[in-house]
């Protein structure tokens, strides 16, 4: 990534490697990815499930647990490494520097605290001085910001008296509440009807231009890509296969993973034919990883030595790279040979 | 929740009728009369003008009525059938005494029970997890009369902490009583609060609060715990039905002057207004405590304390 940006590096991550022990052996969620964020920039990390996104996501704000296990790597925030930090310090570090939000905000909300009593807790375990009337101040502004109509009103409800759409903006406003510098959105509006994603995106777009601070998108939809992101990282079984600008990676796409994925987004001009696109066979098995390219048993081109060896990162413009041997120009050429023969 | 907490007091009212109804009838229709029994009264004219002067010929339903009318309206029991004195004062004093244990029972209970449930889930697995799980195990499986007997030879009698024979007018005659019948209890509210805690901080707006930063005492004491009372609430309702229970027997072995020991004083005496008045009153104190069991449920399940108030239609925009 030897981007000429004069943009300083926020977050880092480098050969993180995350697994989990299971009843059956361990399953590795995480395999040593390595990408950075820079300030104000909005990074999309796009797979389908279970391709470690959400692990991904958890790790940088230092909130996994047994049976999780950190298997080496590291994730630096503004020059600070998170896995060292001391409790206290991750206790400020998360909330304040960087932020979160989640898929399901139902679930991500405490049911027995009201709104108010929630995000003045936020507030006030950032800003110790900070009295309870001020508290209850920004938070209605903050409901303000993320356009919720009635915010006087919402501050005295519980979660479960608000539709879907309200939550996951009251979830943005209390993520928000003490101005992080990096936000992460784990597929926030997935369990969203399509109408109030499209809500919520225009809002978190509306706040990060306004603050200018970074985002991690993480979803498995590359229409939100397309609207949201700078840059891209597409994961697939706990490895980033392809990473690059939005552009490079729609237009320039270079990994066959990306192309189906690519394909499965409805097209509105009809090129589908009535059949929708679909990625042939299932996601992985982490546990028992195949040896070779993670994607070949589901790869259209799947060459020989895709079978017994992992490929290289190619690089193959500014910050866009591939890991993939048909981006490797000699195997390329022996894999197309192989390939037309058998 | 002033509607939910009235709808709940105004339940009490049938169960409280229902179950005088049926101790008196059974008291009622159990043959043998005490009256027969005094030897100055052996028959004849005297008997009859006593039999009119008690009413024992009306019948039950008239019986029934007058009684329910008595206790709910003047508050009066009746009298002791040998002496013709009045049941209200010797009960008010009793019922005194066991309400007191009885809160003090529970008090111990809940003050140690859920901090130490808490606590072992914060620790799930470790050494302090299992010896607090293994304390608390053995203590539930012996009988609270085996604890007292072990109790009162040790601190009563071995280290003299404790008056053997103790006043009870003072309250730290209380303590060991207390302290007995909690015991049972204490163990299962804190195996509750533990595993209830335990099964919260697996829920995911948990991750969402340590991800916004908020403290892990905070996010244990206050959110886990407030989450996890739900349960642990409606078990201790059915607990204090069972702490009431222990009291018959505690009170009998630190020989508090109790409901407990006059019920048990007044079955094999035959005093058939007394058994009633005991009764009476445990039913009142049973459904006391299952009321406010009720209204605390309500009052930390927010979803079901707003089902009674104006505020019903969701919030949508």
């Amino acid at each position: 990534m030897e981007h000429s940006n004069e943009n300083e590096v926020l977050l880092e991550v480098k050969g993180l490697d995350v697994s989990f022990q299971t009843r059956r052996g361990e399953l590795h969620a995480v395999n040593g990815i390595s990408y950075d964020v820079r300030k104000g920039e909005i990074m999309g990390l796009v797979g389908e499930s279970g391709s470690g996104k959400s692990v991904e996501a958890y790790s940088i704000m230092g909130l996994l647990r047994p049976p999780a296990r950190i298997n080496g790597g590291s994730v630096s925030f503004g020059g600070k490494d998170v896995f060292q930090m001391t409790k206290k310090e991750l206790e400020s570090f998360r909330g304040n520097e960087v932020s979160m939000i989640f898929q399901d905000p139902l679930s991500f909300l405490d049911p027995v605290f009201t709104i108010e009593q929630q995000m003045v807790e936020t507030i006030r375990a950032h800003d110790k001085k900070a009295t309870r009337q001020a508290a209850k101040a920004a938070s209605v502004n903050m409901l303000k910001e993320v356009k919720i109509r009635n915010p006087e009103r919402v501050m005295k409800q519980y979660p479960f008296e608000l539709s879907g759409g309200m939550r996951q903006r009251v979830m943005i406003a209390i993520a928000l509440l003490c101005k992080p510098k990096l936000l992460i959105a784990d597929e926030p509006t997935t369990a969203l009807d399509v109408t109030i994603q499209a809500q919520v995106i225009q809002i978190l777009k509306g706040l990060q231009e306004q603050t200018g601070m970074a985002m991690v998108y993480i979803t498995h939809n590359f229409g939100i890509v397309a609207e949201l992101c700078d840059r891209v990282s597409v994961m697939y079984g706990g490895y980033i296969l392809e990473q690059g600008d939005t552009y490079d990676i729609f237009y320039d796409t270079a990994h066959p993973y990306t192309k189906m994925l690519l394909k499965t987004v409805l097209n509105i001009d009809g090129n589908t034919k009535g059949q929708l696109a679909q990625i042939e066979g299932t996601p992985i098995d982490q546990v028992a990883m195949p040896e070779g390219c993670v994607f070949h048993p589901r790869c259209e081109s799947c060459m020989d030595v895709c079978k017994t060896s992992f490929p290289p990162e190619t690089f193959l413009g500014p910050g866009h790279s591939a890991k993939c041997w048909l981006q490797v120009p000699d195997e390329a050429e022996k894999g197309k040979w192989t390939w037309e023969e058998g | 929740m002033a509607k939910y907490v009235l709808k709940r007091i105004l339940m009490m009212i049938p169960i409280v009728l229902g179950v005088i109804l049926v101790v008196f009838a059974v008291l009622y229709f159990i043959p043998g009369s005490r009256i027969r029994s005094m030897p100055s009264l052996s028959g004849g004219d005297a008997l009859d003008s006593v039999y009119t002067f008690l009413r024992v010929g009306d019948n039950f339903l008239t019986k029934y009525v007058r009684y329910c009318y008595n206790v709910i309206a003047k508050f009066d029991f009746g009298t002791f059938g040998t002496t013709a004195r009045l049941l209200t004062a010797e009960m008010s004093y009793r019922l005194r005494n066991t309400v007191f244990l009885l809160i003090s029972g529970v008090a111990v209970t809940v003050i140690a029970g859920i901090p130490v449930g808490v606590y072992a889930a914060t620790r799930k697995d470790r050494p302090a997890d299992r010896i607090v799980t293994t304390i608390s195990l053995f203590l539930s499986s012996i009988p609270n009369y085996a604890i007292a007997m072990v109790l009162t030879l040790l601190l009563c009698v071995n280290f003299r902490l404790l008056p053997l024979i103790p006043v009870y007018t003072e309250p730290i005659a209380y303590l060991l009583p207390a302290i007995t019948i909690s015991l049972g209890g204490l163990s299962s509210i804190s195996r509750i609060t533990r595993t209830s805690v335990l099964e919260v901080l697996e829920q995911p707006y948990i991750t969402a609060l340590r991800s916004k930063g908020v403290k892990e005492t905070s996010v244990v004491w206050r959110h886990a715990l407030k989450n996890a009372l739900v349960p642990v609430v409606s078990t201790l309702g059915g607990l204090i039905t069972q702490l009431l229970c222990g009291t018959l027997v505690v009170e009998y072995f630190f020989n508090v002057p109790g409901l407990g020991t006059f019920m048990l004083r007044s079955v094999t005496e035959r005093e058939h207004m007394s058994i009633l008045a005991c009764t009476v009153l445990m039913t009142l104190i049973l459904s006391a405590t299952n009321t406010s069991t009720d209204i605390l449920y309500a009052f930390f399940n927010p979803q079901i304390r707003l089902r009674y108030s104006k505020r019903t239609a969701r919030n949508e925009e």
